[in-house]
């Protein structure tokens, strides 16, 4: 990685996760995600392949069941948790 | 050790205590040492009262009852308690009350749990030394301007303490372990897909491990006994019967094969720390168990794998607290506005470094050199692991490479911190279980031996560590 492309990531990489980061914060992320690339660089010397993709270790995958309507009484104890509500909505700015 | 548990079950089935005297002698506990040490962030005293004489009410009748009944526990504050606040010691949930509990906390209560209160953690399990939280950091109940160690610091210090028996943690990186070696106590994180993650808020989704700290083995197979066992909520839980750890937990060691990873007593672990450690692994020869020294020549690049992976994960899991549906919401003239200022207001400057991470490692460019070449890497360290478990029964070393450090003496230095984790990390790559025991001091602090065996085989990490166990008393 350049040095340059080091010292745009940090807000690029703000914009993506959508944090809204002050200056201060900007500057002290910028030093310390640029060394902890560096050190997770060394995986690259390691042979290895990625095929078929690796996500679980335990070698658990494609775990199904059948797909059967159940009843869930949690609806409006759910919606106490949100910020903003109306009716039985949760409440959000217009989109459009 | 003789179980603690056990020894209160007794007291209270003879009624010689009832469990709500148990509970106020439990505060009164918690209340004298709090002040120094900040274990809880909140005590559920409302609900635990409700518990206990619940409890209290089952003795009289003379129900038969599980070992668990009637005894206070602490449990971490990741792990969703139904109608107590459950805070991920995060700004993001500091108002969050779950109307649901966590499958763990459903199985304790089926076995009678009192629930005391929600332990302080790092900011969503994202530490090695309980600093990063809502109400500040933990002290070690051993040396206040000491950490306790982190993510499960709370936890593991509570039960250090004496404020109680058992607490649940959960371990991702070594959050249950570390904390238990800096803390001088048993910490024990399953194979994965052990214990269900389900009402257990993410990290790491494919690291994460609920697991129990507590004062002795006994009590850590205990607890995992009760805890343990396929969810169908959580679907990368393991299926099928859960082997039983203990009826073989007072077996001893004779004959079994006991490796010493050379590169679990590298540079980087403190001299005195190795010292100790190595001490603990003759007297497990002098038990009849066969030493050998292995090699796990990945041990190196484990926490390069472990950071990406879990830090890409992390940016997945935490993309849902965008200020819409449940707690906090900050700004609120657009949804872009709610989602950046929610998310840059709620969460702390680890967990946004964490998240920026993750991003970076996931992001067009570089998912492959990142993401995808540290998945490989990880499946090498999972073989690695497998092919040295047909030579050898378990592996030991130090749990952490140094005591308990200063508070305060990490958190400018984010590599120096995780590598408090060195010896930790491998075992949730691999996805292995491993307990940790105290096993003697180094600089007058404790010391853990960390005790690892092949997937499945808990039944080793409880046997080896009741040696160990034996050995430290």
């Amino acid at each position: 990685m350049t040095e340059t492309q080091k010292n745009t990531i940090v807000p690029h990489l703000a914009d993506l996760a959508r944090l809204e980061l002050s200056a201060k914060e900007e500057k002290r992320y910028e030093k310390d995600i640029a060394e902890i690339i560096d050190y997770v660089g060394k995986i690259s010397e390691i042979e290895a392949s990625s095929k078929p993709l690796t996500t679980t270790i335990s070698g658990v995958s494609n775990v199904t069941r059948v797909d059967k309507v159940e009843q869930s009484d949690l609806a409006d104890e759910l919606l106490v948790c949100a910020p903003k509500t109306r009716d039985r909505l949760v409440s959000v700015p217009k989109i459009l | 050790m003789p179980s603690e548990i056990k020894n209160l079950s007794e007291k209270l089935r003879k009624g010689e205590i009832t469990a709500v005297q148990l509970l106020n002698d439990t505060y009164k506990t918690i209340e004298t040492k709090e002040k120094k040490i900040n274990a809880f962030i909140s005590l559920t005293k409302e609900q635990a009262l409700v518990q206990a004489e619940a409890v209290d009410q089952k003795l009289k009748n003379g129900e038969q009852l599980s070992l668990l009944v009637g005894i206070p526990c602490a449990i971490k504050d990741l792990i969703c308690v139904e109608g107590t606040k459950t805070t991920a010691a995060s700004k993001m949930l500091e108002n969050f009350v779950p109307p649901y509990d966590a499958e763990v906390i459903t199985r304790l209560r089926e076995n009678g749990a009192v629930f005391a209160g929600k332990t302080n953690l790092d900011e969503f399990a994202m530490g090695s030394s309980t600093e990063f939280s809502l109400i500040g950091p933990t002290h070690n109940p051993l040396d206040e301007k000491l950490v306790p160690g982190g993510s499960s610091g709370g936890s593991a210090a509570a039960v250090a303490a004496g404020m109680v028996p058992y607490a649940l943690g959960t371990d991702t990186g070594g959050s249950i372990r570390e904390p238990a070696s800096f803390c001088g106590i048993v910490g024990f994180k399953p194979t994965y897909g052990r214990i269900s993650r389900s009402g257990v808020i993410a990290y790491a989704s494919s690291f994460d491990q609920v697991g129990p700290l507590t004062r002795t083995v006994e009590d850590a197979a205990i607890v995992y006994e009760a805890i343990a066992g396929p969810d169908p909520k959580d679907s990368t839980t393991l299926s099928g019967v859960v082997p039983p750890v203990s009826p073989t937990l007072r077996d001893g060691v004779k004959g079994l094969r006991v490796g010493v990873p050379k590169e679990y007593f590298g540079e980087g672990v403190e001299k005195e720390v190795a010292k100790t450690a190595k001490q603990a692994i003759e007297k497990l020869r002098e038990n009849g168990a066969i030493i050998s020294e292995v090699s796990l020549p990945l041990t190196d690049v484990a926490l390069a794998v472990y950071l990406i992976l879990t830090r890409a994960e992390a940016s997945t899991n935490l993309a849902r607290y965008d200020g819409v549906r449940f707690g906090l919401r900050s700004g609120g003239k657009t949804m872009e506005e709610i989602y950046r200022k929610t998310r840059g207001d709620g969460f702390g400057v680890e967990v946004k470094q964490r998240i920026m991470l993750g991003t970076f490692a996931l992001s067009s460019g570089y998912a492959d050199k990142y993401y995808k070449q540290a998945t490989a890497v990880r499946r090498e360290i999972a073989k690695e692991y497998a092919n040295v478990f047909e030579g050898v029964d378990v592996l030991v070393g130090p749990a952490a490479p140094e005591v308990a450090f200063p508070i305060g003496s990490k958190t400018d230095d984010p590599l120096r911190m995780y590598a408090a984790d060195v010896l930790t990390v491998p075992v949730n790559v691999a996805g292995v279980p491993a307990i940790v025991v105290p096993c003697g001091r180094a600089h007058n602090l404790p010391v853990g031996l960390q005790i690892i065996a092949a997937q499945g085989r808990e039944d080793l990490c409880f046997r080896v560590g009741a040696t160990a166990e034996a050995n430290n008393e």
